[in-house]
C-alpha cells in the first residue's frame, strides 16, 4: 500500500466527516436551534477524536488490529477484529442503502434500487481494488469539485437573499434542554465520532507526525462546515426544514435566477453521490484491511467478499422507513459502543501495556522507551 | 481454439444486444420529450365534494418558430382540460383516462386555487406538494373568485406562455407597484406553519365580458377582457377566512416592510385638495416593535422610506428645503393613513398578516406561547399600533419649479 | 512519500508467455573461409540470389595477384561514398600481400569512409551488408573489412504533417534515425545529452534509441526504460507505436501514458523538462515518457506565443476536452431523464424539435455520431482530388437533409457537430481518441440510467485515472498527489522568466529550471 501525503490524509478527514450530512438537518427536534444542537455534537466529537489520535501517537506505525493485538492479545484482538470488520462493513451497507433510497427520492424515480446500488457497489469495490493511493487522490479531486459545488450554491442561495436570519431566533427559545437532548447521544455518534475508520488508515501515512496535526484540522473544518450548512438549511427553510427529506434540495429549488439559472437539483444530487461514495468506500475499505490484516489472505478475495456481503445485506431492510428506524434507534447504541466505548477503553489499555515511542525524558519511563 | 472463439463470439453479441434493447427500449424511467405534455399552470376547483384539478398544457410546435410542418399560426398556444376525484393527486391521476401523453409538472408556473377550494381547506393541497418531487415549491400561488378553469383558459395579448405571463406579472407588481405580495408556494406554506399561522394570497380576476379564450380574439387592436391582479386573500389554518382590498393590502405591505418600488400621491395643498404630488418610493425598511400596555400589546412601527418627486402640481418653490419638508412631512402622514387603514382592516378579519406576533415572539418568547391560541381572535381586535414614519425625498426630478407655477409666472398674471 | 519525492512503482509479476516460440533461423555461428570465392558464394545463397546483391571484384596493378572483392546491397547504400572512399583508395593502394596486419591497414590507412571495422563471422557480416555497409574481402583471409556507406534515398527534412504551429521551428523528424538524432544535437548541444540505440525486432532488427538528458532526467525512470526495452521480442517494429504498447504500464486503460510528436523542438522540450525520448528508425514519430494526463494537453505552439493567450487557449482546451467528453451524454439525459433542468422556453423548442422524430435520443444520437466518425475516416483517406466533395456531403446531406427529413432534430446536429469539432482540439491525437471512446461509453450510460450513469462512470474515470502511472509517474500528477510548485504550469502558462521549476512530477532530480527573476526593466 502506498503513503499518503499529509494534504491528502486532510481532505480525506473532511471529506469523510463531511459525507453527505449538509444534505440532511441534524438535530431537527431543537428546531431553530439545531445548530447550537450540532455544534455541541461536535465539541464531543472532538474530545473522541483526541482519543484516536492519542491511540495513534501510542505506536503511530500499528493500525487498528495491531493496536487490538498489542492491548488485548491476540485471540482477544481477532474477536474483537472482526467485531469491527463487521461494523464497518454494516456501515458501509447503511450507506449504501442510504445511496438507493436517496437517489430513488430526488433523481431516478422509476430506476431499479438493485441497478443503482449495484453500480456503486462495483464502483467501490474497484476503488479498492486500486489500492489506497487511488481512493485518496480521487477523494483529492473530487474534494475540489464538492467545494466548488457548495460554493457556487452559497453563492446563488445568497445572492437570492433566501436566508433570513429571523428565522434562526429567538435563540434557544425553549430553553437549552431540547438542545442537549438533541445533540447526545444522536450527533454524536453520527456523524462526528465515526472517525474511528482512520484508525485503519494512518498507519499509511507518510509523516506520522502531521497526523495529529492534521486530525484535528480535518475534524474542526469538517465541523464547522457542517454547522454552517445547518443553519443555512434553518435560516432558509424554517419549520419546513424539519418535515422535508431532503432539506438541502428544497433549498436548492428555491434557487431562481436571472430567470434562466434554476432547478439546480442536479448539483445536490452531486453532492450526495460523492458524500456518500467516499463514506461507504471508507468504511470498506477499511473492512476489507482489517481483514486482510486479521486473516493473512489474499487482498482481492478480502476485498470480493465484503463486497458481497454488503451488496447483499442492503436488500435487508424492508423498506425507507425501517432503515431510517434502524438507523435512529439500535445502530445509534451499537455505534456509541464501537466508535466511543471500546476505542476509550483500548486507550486506557494501550497507556498501560504499549511502550511509549514518543517518550523521552523521565526516569524510569526512559529505559521502556528504548526497549520498545 | 476455434470452438472457443466462437462460443466467445455468441456471448459477446448476445450481451452487446442486450444493452443496447435496454438502451432503446426504454426501461428504467427514461420518458422521451415527446412522450410528455408540459403543464404550465394549474387551477384547483372544489366543487359537490370532489375536487377538480385543471391543467394548462402548452402546445410547443404553435409556440416554437421550429415547429415541424410550419408553425400553425391559427392554433392557440394552450390547452385545458380538468379531471375531478376525491382527492387532488387522485384526480390528477385520473388524467390518463384523457390524455396520450404524461403530465409533466416540474415547469408549472401557476396555480390558480378558486374561493371555494380555499373555503373548503387547503391542508392536502400542501401536503401534496410537499411530498411530490416533481412538483416546485416556487409555484406561485393565487386565488380567483370564479372559476379556476376559467381563469387558465384565457390568454394574454403579448405573451405566449399565459402560465408564465401571469408568473412574470406578480413579479413585475411587486417589483414595481408592490400593492400584493408574490406569494409562492414555499412562502405560503412558510408563513402558514409561521406564528401566527396566517397569510395573504393575490387574487386574479377576469375583468370584461368576454373572455380572450382563442387566438382570434387575440388578433384585435385591443382585448374584450384581460386578467387583473385584485385583491389580497387571507388564509389562516389552511382556510380561506376574508379578503383585503387593494389600498388595505398595500398599507399591510407597508407595515411589513415589503414594498420595493411604489408610488405614493398625496394632497401637496390644502386649497385644492384634489391636485396630488405624486413620490416614487425606491427604497424603505420597516421596523416592528411589540410593546406591552397593560394587558393589551401596541405594534410600534417605524417606517424609513427614500423617494423622488415624480409629479408636482402645487407652486411651492421647491428649491427651499422647508417646502420639501413640507412635502416629506405630508407623505410620511398619507403612508401612515394607508397604515392604519390597512391595520384596521387586519383587525376586522382578526387574521394577523403585518408580523405582530411574530414581533412579539422574538421579543417575549415565553409570553408568546402563552398566548398563541388567543392571539388571532381575541387580542389582536384589542391592539392599537403607532407610526412613526419619516420620508426622505431624494431628488426632485428633472424639473424644480412646478408647471403650473411656470405658467403663471409667464402669463404675466 | 507522495509529497516531496516521487514514488516509483513498477510492476515486477512475471507473466506467461500465449504463443510458442518462433522457429529459430540456424544453429551455431559460422565463421567466413579464407577463400573469397567461398565467401562470396555462401553470402549470395543466405540472400537467395537477390538481384541487388552486387560484387565487384577488384584487380589492382599495384598489387598483382591480390584477389579482393566489394561486395554491397544496391539501394541501401550510397554508391558514390563506395566508388570515392572504397573501391578507389583501393585501386590505388600498392601494398605487398603477406603482411601480419593486412586487414588492419586495409581498414585504417586504405578505406576513407568514416567508419570502418572488421568482421570475422557469417552471420555478422550479413547484418552488416543488410545494415548499408559494404564487405571487402580479400582472397586468403578470414576476415574481412567492412566500411559504413549506408545511404540511398531518404526523405529530405520537411515540414510537420500533423502538428503544425504558426509560429515556430517549420521542420520535422524524417524516417532516418540519425537525421533524427542529428536534428536533436543541433538544439541541445551540451555533453549531457545522452543516447543509448538498441537493435530490437527479429527481422527487422530496427534501431531504437533513447534520449535523455543527464542531471535532468531521473535515472531509475531511464533504467526502467532501457530495461523494458531489451526485453522485447517480437518479430518487426515498423512503428514507433509498436514499441509504446509494449513497453506501456497498462494494457487496458483508453488514455495513453506516452506522448508521441514529429517535431525536434517538443522531443528537445520535453528532454529539458526531464522526459525521456525514444527514436524509431523507419518512423517520424518519437516517444515521450513519461507523460501525465496534463502533457497532453500542452501544445507546442504555447510556448512560442505570449503567455496570457496561451494560457487562455490552455484552458479553453480541458474546457474542450471535457465537452467532447460529456456533451453527447448531458445532452441525452437532461432530455430524456430530467427535463426539468432545462428553462422553460428551451424546454419548449427542444420538444418542438422532438416531434416527429421516430428514434429515441439515444439511438438518435449514436446514429449522429457513428455517422460523423465515418465522415471522418472517409475524409483521411479520401483522394485530395474529391475532398471538398465530401465537405460538401457531409454538410448538406447529413445536416440539412437529415433534420428536414424529419430524421434527427436540429439540436442533436448541433451537440454532435460541436463534440466532434471540440474533439480536434486536443493537440495530442491520442488523447483525442480516448475521448472518442469514453463518450460512446458514457453515452450509453446516459441513455440507461440519466445523470446517474454519467456521474457513475466519470467517477469510475476518475479511479482509473487516479491509478494509472506513467513508468512509475502517478497520471494525475500534479493534482493527484500534490505538487504545489507546478500547478501554475499546468493550468496556465507562465511567463517565461516566471517558470522556475521544470514538471516535477516528471523527475524530482533537478527541478529548478532558472532562477526566475522577473527582467529588471519590465514594468507592470
Amino acid at each position: 500500500m502506498h503513503r499518503i501525503g499529509s494534504y491528502q490524509l486532510f481532505v480525506m478527514i473532511v471529506m469523510f466527516h463531511i459525507g453527505s450530512t449538509p444534505l440532511f438537518q441534524l438535530g431537527s427536534q431543537a428546531r431553530q436551534d439545531s445548530w447550537i444542537a450540532v455544534l455541541i455534537g461536535a465539541a464531543g466529537g472532538a474530545f473522541v477524536m483526541a482519543v484516536f489520535v492519542a491511540l495513534q501517537r501510542r505506536k503511530p506505525e500499528a493500525g487498528l488490529v495491531e493496536l487490538l493485538r498489542l492491548t488485548v492479545g491476540r485471540w482477544p484482538a481477532v474477536f474483537f477484529g472482526l467485531l469491527y470488520a463487521a461494523f464497518f462493513a454494516y456501515q458501509s451497507m447503511r450507506n449504501v442503502r442510504d445511496f438507493g433510497e436517496l437517489t430513488s427520492l430526488s433523481l431516478l424515480q422509476n430506476s431499479p434500487k438493485w441497478i443503482i446500488m449495484g453500480i456503486i457497489v462495483l464502483i467501490a469495490w474497484y476503488t479498492v481494488m486500486n489500492g489506497n493511493e487511488a481512493f485518496f487522490r480521487t477523494t483529492q479531486l473530487l474534494f475540489i469539485i464538492v467545494l466548488g459545488s457548495y460554493f457556487l450554491m452559497g453563492m446563488v442561495v445568497l445572492a437570492m437573499g433566501l436566508p433570513d436570519t429571523r428565522m434562526l431566533r429567538p435563540v434557544l427559545e425553549h430553553g437549552p434542554l431540547p438542545v442537549f437532548r438533541a445533540a447526545l447521544p444522536d450527533i454524536f455518534s453520527f456523524p462526528f465520532t465515526q472517525g474511528v475508520i482512520f484508525l485503519v488508515f494512518w498507519k499509511y501515512a507518510a509523516n506520522r507526525q502531521a497526523v495529529r496535526r492534521t486530525a484535528y484540522w480535518g475534524y474542526a473544518t469538517g465541523a464547522v462546515f457542517i454547522i454552517l450548512m445547518n443553519a443555512l438549511i434553518v435560516s432558509v427553510l424554517g419549520p419546513l426544514s424539519t418535515v422535508s427529506a431532503l432539506p438541502y434540495l428544497e433549498v436548492v429549488q428555491l434557487v431562481k435566477v436571472a430567470n434562466f439559472v434554476e432547478r439546480l437539483d442536479v448539483v445536490v444530487t452531486l453532492l450526495l453521490f460523492t458524500g456518500l461514495y467516499i463514506k461507504l468506500t471508507a468504511f470498506y475499505f477499511g473492512a476489507a484491511i482489517v481483514i486482510r490484516e486479521l486473516f493473512s489472505i489474499p487482498y482481492a478475495w478480502g476485498a470480493a467478499f465484503i463486497g458481497v456481503i454488503i451488496y447483499a445485506s442492503s436488500f435487508a431492510e424492508r423498506n425507507n422507513t425501517v432503515h431510517l428506524w434502524i438507523g435512529f434507534g439500535v445502530s445509534l447504541r451499537v455505534s456509541l459502543v464501537m466508535q466511543v466505548g471500546i476505542p476509550v477503553a483500548l486507550l486506557l489499555l494501550a497507556l498501560v501495556r504499549i511502550r511509549g515511542t514518543e517518550r523521552r525524558r523521565g526516569g524510569s519511563t526512559a529505559t521502556e522507551g528504548k526497549a520498545g | 481454439m476455434r470452438l472457443r472463439r466462437e462460443w466467445c463470439h455468441k456471448i459477446c453479441c448476445t450481451l452487446l444486444l442486450g444493452v443496447l434493447s435496454i438502451a432503446a427500449t426504454g426501461c428504467s424511467g427514461r420518458t422521451e420529450l415527446n412522450e410528455i405534455s408540459i403543464v404550465s399552470a394549474s387551477g384547483i376547483d372544489w366543487k359537490d365534494g370532489k375536487w377538480i384539478i385543471s391543467y394548462q398544457l402548452v402546445l410547443p410546435q404553435a409556440i416554437s418558430s421550429h415547429g415541424m410542418g410550419g408553425g400553425a399560426h391559427g392554433a392557440a398556444p394552450v390547452n385545458v382540460f380538468s379531471t375531478s376525484g376525491d382527492s387532488i393527486r387522485g384526480a390528477i391521476s385520473k388524467s390518463s383516462y384523457e390524455m396520450s401523453r404524461r403530465l409533466y409538472f416540474p415547469q408549472n408556473q401557476i396555480i390558480v386555487v378558486s374561493e371555494r377550494a380555499a373555503k373548503h381547506g387547503l391542508t392536502s393541497l400542501f401536503d401534496a406538494y410537499l411530498r411530490n418531487p416533481d412538483s416546485r415549491e416556487t409555484v406561485n400561488i393565487f386565488l380567483t373568485k370564479e372559476s379556476a378553469r376559467e381563469v387558465l383558459e384565457h390568454l394574454i395579448p403579448l405573451e405566449e406562455i399565459p402560465g408564465a405571463a401571469i408568473a412574470r406579472m406578480i413579479v413585475n407588481e411587486e417589483n414595481n407597484g408592490s400593492t400584493l405580495p408574490n406569494m409562492s408556494m414555499y412562502r405560503t406554506m412558510l408563513e402558514l406553519l409561521g406564528p401566527t399561522k396566517t397569510t395573504g394570497i393575490p387574487a386574479l380576476e377576469i375583468s370584461g365580458d368576454d373572455p380572450l379564450d382563442s387566438t382570434r380574439k387575440t388578433a384585435k387592436t385591443y382585448s374584450s377582457s384581460k386578467i387583473k391582479l385584485t385583491k389580497l386573500g387571507l388564509i389562516q389554518d389552511g382556510k380561506l377566512i376574508g379578503w383585503l382590498t387593494h389600498d388595505q393590502s398595500y398599507g399591510v405591505m407597508w407595515i411589513r416592510g415589503e414594498i420595493r418600488q411604489s408610488t405614493v400621491w398625496f394632497s401637496c395643498d390644502v386649497k385644492h385638495p384634489a391636485e396630488k404630488a405624486v413620490i416614487k418610493i425606491h427604497h424603505m425598511k420597516a421596523k416592528r416593535k411589540a410593546i406591552k400596555t397593560g394587558d393589551g400589546w401596541k405594534l410600534q412601527v417605524r417606517i424609513a422610506a427614500r423617494g423622488t418627486l415624480l409629479e408636482y402640481p402645487c407652486e411651492a418653490d421647491l428649491s427651499q428645503p422647508q417646502s420639501v419638508a413640507a412635502l416629506e412631512r405630508q407623505a410620511a402622514d398619507k403612508i401612515a393613513l394607508l397604515a392604519q387603514n390597512g391595520f384596521k382592516a387586519v383587525q376586522e378579519q382578526k387574521a394577523d398578516i403585518v408580523g405582530f406576533g411574530d414581533a412579539i415572539r422574538l421579543q417575549y418568547p415565553r409570553q408568546w406561547s402563552a398566548i398563541t391560541k388567543r392571539w388571532n381572535e381575541r387580542l389582536l381586535p384589542e391592539a392599537t399600533m403607532e407610526t412613526d414614519v419619516d420620508v426622505v425625498l431624494e431628488r426632485t426630478g428633472m424639473s424644480t419649479d412646478s408647471f403650473r407655477k411656470m405658467q403663471s409666472k409667464a402669463g404675466g398674471s | 512519500m507522495e509529497q516531496g519525492g516521487i514514488e516509483r512503482v513498477f510492476g515486477k509479476k512475471k507473466t506467461k508467455p500465449y504463443g510458442q516460440m518462433p522457429k529459430q533461423a540456424g544453429g551455431k555461428p559460422e565463421p567466413l573461409s579464407p577463400g573469397i570465392a567461398d565467401n562470396l558464394r555462401m553470402l549470395r545463397d543466405k540472400l537467395g540470389n537477390s538481384s541487388d546483391f552486387i560484387i565487384r571484384t577488384i584487380r589492382s596493378d599495384a598489387m598483382p595477384g591480390v584477389e579482393m572483392a566489394v561486395a554491397y546491397i544496391k539501394g541501401i547504400v550510397e554508391e558514390d561514398a563506395i566508388h570515392r572512399d572504397v573501391i578507389e583508395p583501393i585501386m590505388s593502394w600498392a601494398a605487398p600481400p603477406g603482411q601480419s596486419s593486412w586487414i588492419e591497414t586495409l581498414r585504417q590507412r586504405v578505406v576513407t569512409t568514416g567508419a570502418s571495422g572488421r568482421t570475422a563471422m557469417v552471420e555478422d557480416a550479413l547484418n552488416r551488408l543488410l545494415d548499408g555497409q559494404c564487405l571487402i574481402f580479400t582472397n586468403g583471409f578470414r576476415e574481412a573489412v567492412t566500411a559504413d556507406t549506408s545511404g540511398g534515398e531518404q526523405r529530405s527534412v520537411s515540414e510537420p504533417n500533423t502538428q503544425t504551429v504558426i509560429r515556430g521551428p517549420q521542420y520535422s523528424f524524417t524516417e532516418n534515425i540519425s537525421t533524427n538524432i542529428g536534428l536533436l544535437r543541433r538544439i541541445i548541444r551540451t555533453a549531457d545529452f545522452r543516447m543509448r540505440s538498441y537493435t530490437i525486432g527479429r527481422r527487422t532488427r530496427t534501431t531504437v534509441a533513447v534520449l535523455y538528458m543527464h542531471h535532468i532526467a531521473d535515472p531509475a525512470v531511464v533504467q526502467e526504460m532501457e530495461q523494458r526495452i531489451k526485453e522485447i521480442d517480437i518479430d518487426g517494429i515498423l512503428e514507433s507505436n509498436y514499441i509504446e504498447e509494449f513497453i506501456s504500464d497498462q494494457t487496458y486503460t483508453p488514455f495513453p501514458t506516452m506522448m508521441n510528436t514529429e517535431r525536434p523542438d517538443t522531443a528537445a522540450s520535453a528532454m529539458l523538462d526531464g522526459q525521456i525520448i525514444i527514436l524509431v528508425d523507419g518512423s517520424p514519430f518519437c516517444l515521450i515518457g513519461p507523460a501525465t494526463f496534463f502533457h497532453f494537453f500542452r501544445s507546442a505552439e504555447d510556448n512560442y506565443q505570449r503567455f496570457d493567450i496561451s494560457s487562455f487557449l490552455r484552458l479553453l482546451r480541458y474546457g474542450a476536452f471535457v465537452v467532447s467528453v460529456l456533451l453527447p451524454s448531458l445532452f441525452i439525459a437532461i432530455t430524456t431523464f430530467h427535463q426539468e433542468m432545462l428553462p422553460t422556453p428551451l424546454l419548449i423548442s427542444l420538444a418542438a424539435q422532438r416531434e416527429g422524430i421516430p428514434f429515441p435520443a439515444l439511438v438518435e444520437a449514436l446514429l449522429m455520431e457513428l455517422t460523423f466518425e465515418v465522415l471522418r475516416e472517409a475524409g483521411v483517406r479520401m483522394p485530395r482530388a474529391i475532398g471538398p466533395a465530401i465537405s460538401i456531403v457531409g454538410a448538406l446531406v447529413l445536416g440539412q437533409s437529415a433534420v428536414q427529413a424529419g430524421l434527427v432534430s436540429p439540436a442533436m446536429v448541433i451537440v454532435v457537430s460541436f463534440t466532434a469539432i471540440s474533439n480536434f482540439v486536443t493537440p495530442q491525437i491520442s488523447m483525442a481518441s480516448a475521448s472518442r471512446l469514453i463518450r460512446f461509453t458514457l453515452m450509453l450510460l446516459a441513455g440507461l440510467l440519466g445523470i446517474f450513469g454519467i456521474m457513475a462512470g466519470v467517477l469510475f474515470l476518475m479511479i482509473h485515472m487516479t491509478g494509472l502511472r506513467s513508468f512509475g509517474v502517478p497520471y494525475m500528477a500534479p493534482f493527484a498527489p500534490v505538487y504545489r510548485q507546478t500547478w501554475p504550469d499546468m493550468l496556465v502558462r507562465q511567463p517565461w522568466w516566471a517558470r522556475v521549476f521544470r514538471l516535477v512530477a516528471v523527475s524530482g532530480v533537478n527541478p529548478h529550471r532558472q532562477r526566475g527573476r522577473k527582467p529588471r526593466h519590465q514594468k507592470g
